[in-house]
């Protein structure tokens, strides 16, 4: 079977491609190595182009103004956006716009005029609060923030923790119990302004990565009825079907940054001489770039499947899980390889690698760890509806 | 008057192929391309597009055609060319162009701008970034009988006949004028060509393109064959001596070092 794209997919991603090796890579050159910003001036104008190139937030629906391209390019754009040192978190500084969360797509009249159009237009910046100290890979019943109906507010009490951007965002996407006797149904999602009085930044919790997150705290924080997102009740359904869309494009992003690993370890190996002879004519390092080889293409033929999933319109829950546990632990042992190809420049700040390879850990475990993906593909393989691989491709 | 501009653009393997990829086979006297690497337009073509384009930002009604030279795959170039923004795109491939030398394509080339009808101008690079030979230009517009201005960094219309060009030379810029039809060559100063927006992408992708074999451009065989033959193909060896200049202190070091350098005419 052969990946067939179109002339429009591959032109599309072709220009990605130029516009990371010709405007994003050059750029890093005089940042610090664990930086995930731009500085502002620079981050306008590349922003300014993306939009001229009519390539910004290409995620956002026709409906919405966006350019509604399907989900196989976005997966090899994505791939390509992030082959650069800060590309796993940030792939391209985010020049080419976040992508607004889909839940927001639903939202009402009113949350999308103060929400979801200040997003789009880049004026509004948002987090997600999901986990909790108490637990992130179960949140149906970790969760224990609780919203308690008083009048038209919901007034919620509670802690979230890992809340990238929290203390940057201007609102939040907030999971809580509003029903303690109803399990998974009992889950709710807000719509909260960090100004709102009672929403605290607790501390600032850093991580592997140089882009630290946060922890929360609700104290009688006053949220009105109106910003409830969905109906009461549909929390838990909300953040699952989102965070099964998002697998697709996270495993990409890995994916890029494994291919931009594989490429160095490539050429370092074509050059460096040990022993009379370069590394590439020894067969131990052969072997490592040709595993590499393997780890890249079964990431990517898994995400592809994935992504032509949903452009279909089918279900896409096992292929996500699938592409996103293989994907990201891949991506892992490419990097790791390809710092052992590089022996001790692999380890220094003096190129991605090391970054890479510190960032990748947490891919293993944020937005639902490996042992969550397992689960949910153990659960499919093992149901009643259960189909051989076979099944599902033709 | 609506302006009708021609854009001649070659597929080279890509100029950032890492070095280490490059190969050549030296029985058949030609440039491996580096598997897993794409080819792109020739940059210097990609400029000579960018001026044309930009004449027709500023008056819309312009018409630029691009035509590329080249195999199947040089269909990518002409792609390319109209996700930038130009209009129509016509590629001339045909067993027969294989190897043709700069003389052969400015006549191919020369025959293919006549079968596309009445124009203004003519964009070219300055040379292309596999061989660098920049023989094509000056021959096409010597086969064409028109004038030709080379090395540019920008053209604009002074009016429907006279084409303003400034062309870079070593020390500052030239100032030229000269009657249309022209034919003009341009250098990595134009600056950074456009980047393709989706929308020109999706109606590139959708655009038939026409396609030329030797028989369609009427092609005279007598006049069709290469004035030039590529005798030898080869990657230059070099070699790396190293001597250690011994003194006395270091100020003699140096100086028998400056002599030396003196010596090998390096100072
Ligand atoms: C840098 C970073 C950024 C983050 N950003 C955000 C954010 O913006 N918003 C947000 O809401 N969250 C965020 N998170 C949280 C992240 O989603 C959670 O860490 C993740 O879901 C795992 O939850 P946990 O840490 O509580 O681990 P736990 O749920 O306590 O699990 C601990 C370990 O046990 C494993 N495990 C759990 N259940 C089982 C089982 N049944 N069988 C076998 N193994 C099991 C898990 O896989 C995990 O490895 C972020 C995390 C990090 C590290």
């Amino acid at each position: 079977m052969e990946l067939k794209l179109s002339e429009e997919q591959r032109m599309i991603i072709h220009n990605v491609r130029r516009f990371v090796r010709e405007e994003i890579v050059p750029l890093e050159r005089d940042l610090d190595p664990d930086a995930f910003e731009l500085p502002a001036r620079e981050q306008e104008r590349l922003t300014a182009m993306v939009k001229a190139m009519g390539l910004y937030q290409m995620g956002i629906p026709k409906r919405y103004g966006g350019p509604g391209v399907d989900m196989i390019t976005r997966t090899l754009a994505a791939e390509e956006m992030s082959q650069h040192r800060a590309g796993l978190y940030h792939p391209s500084y985010d020049v080419f716009g976040e992508e607004p969360p889909p839940p927001l797509f639903e939202a009402t009249d009113y949350q999308r005029e103060r929400y979801l159009l200040p997003l789009i237009r880049g004026e509004k910046r948002v987090f997600i609060g999901v986990t909790e100290p108490s637990g992130g890979s179960d949140p149906a019943r970790a969760i224990q923030t609780k919203a308690v109906r008083d009048g038209d507010d919901w007034v919620i009490n509670g802690s979230k923790m890992f809340n990238s951007w929290a203390d940057r965002a201007d609102f939040g996407l907030v999971f809580v119990r509003t029903n303690p006797k109803a399990g998974r149904q009992g889950i709710s999602c807000f719509l909260v302004d960090t100004d709102t009085p009672g929403f605290v930044v607790k501390r600032l919790v850093h991580v592997l990565r140089s882009d630290y997150t946060t922890e929360l705290a609700f104290e009688d924080m006053r949220v009105p009825a109106t910003h409830l997102l969905g109906e009461e009740g549909q929390g838990f359904a909300i953040v699952n079907e989102w965070l099964t869309a998002n697998r697709i494009p996270y495993s990409a992003v890995g994916i890029g940054v494994a291919v931009a690993a594989q490429k160095m370890a490539i050429e370092y190996a074509k050059h460096r001489e040990t022993f009379g002879d370069v590394l590439a004519n020894r067969q131990a390092i052969q072997w490592m770039l040709v595993d590499n080889e393997l780890d890249i293409r079964t990431s990517r033929w898994l995400v592809l499947h994935a992504a032509q999933k949903a452009d279909e319109g089918k279900p896409f829950r096992f292929e996500a899980a699938a592409a996103k546990v293989f994907a990201t632990e891949a991506a892992g042992r490419v990097v790791d390889r390809s710092m052992q190809v590089h022996g001790g420049i692999g380890v220094t700040k003096d190129l991605p690698l090391e970054r890479w390879y510190r960032e990748l850990r947490i891919r293993r475990i944020g937005e639902g760890p490996s042992e969550v993906q397992r689960i949910i593909m153990a659960r499919d393989l093992l149901s009643a509806a259960a189909t051989s691989d076979l099944d599902s491709l033709i | 008057m609506a302006l009708h501009l021609i854009c001649c653009a070659k597929q080279v393997p890509d100029p950032e192929t890492p070095a280490a990829s490059f190969r050549i086979d030296p029985a058949a006297k030609k440039v491996v391309p580096a598997p897993g690497v794409a080819p792109v337009i020739s940059p210097f073509d990609e400029q000579a597009v960018e001026v044309a384009l930009k004449i027709k930002d500023a008056r819309p009604d312009t018409k630029v055609t691009i035509i590329s030279m080249g195999g199947a795959s040089a269909r990518d170039v002409v792609k390319h060319g109209l996700a930038m923004g130009a209009d129509e795109g016509v590629l001339l491939d045909d067993p027969a162009f294989d190897g043709a030398d700069a003389y052969q394509t400015a006549y191919a080339l020369s025959q293919a701008v006549r079968k596309v009808g009445a124009f203004d101008a003519i964009f070219c690079g300055r040379q292309a970034a596999d061989f660098d030979q920049g023989q094509v230009a000056i021959g096409l517009a010597e086969l064409l009988g028109i004038p030709a201005l080379i090395n540019g960094q920008a053209a604009e219309f002074i009016d429907d006949r006279r084409v303003r060009f400034e062309r870079v030379l070593p020390d500052g810029i030239g100032v030229f004028e000269a009657p249309t039809p022209v034919l003009t060559s341009y250098s990595q100063e134009v600056g950074q060509p456009r980047y393709p927006t989706l929308r020109n992408i999706m109606a590139a992708a959708r655009k038939e393109i026409t396609i030329w074999k030797s028989g369609d451009l009427g092609l005279d065989p007598a006049e069709f064959i290469p004035k030039t033959k590529l005798v030898d193909l080869y990657v230059p060896v070099y070699e790396g001596k190293c001597e250690i200049i011994e003194g006395e202190n270091a100020a003699d070091a140096g100086e028998k070092l400056a002599l030396k350098l003196r010596e090998a005419k390096i100072i």
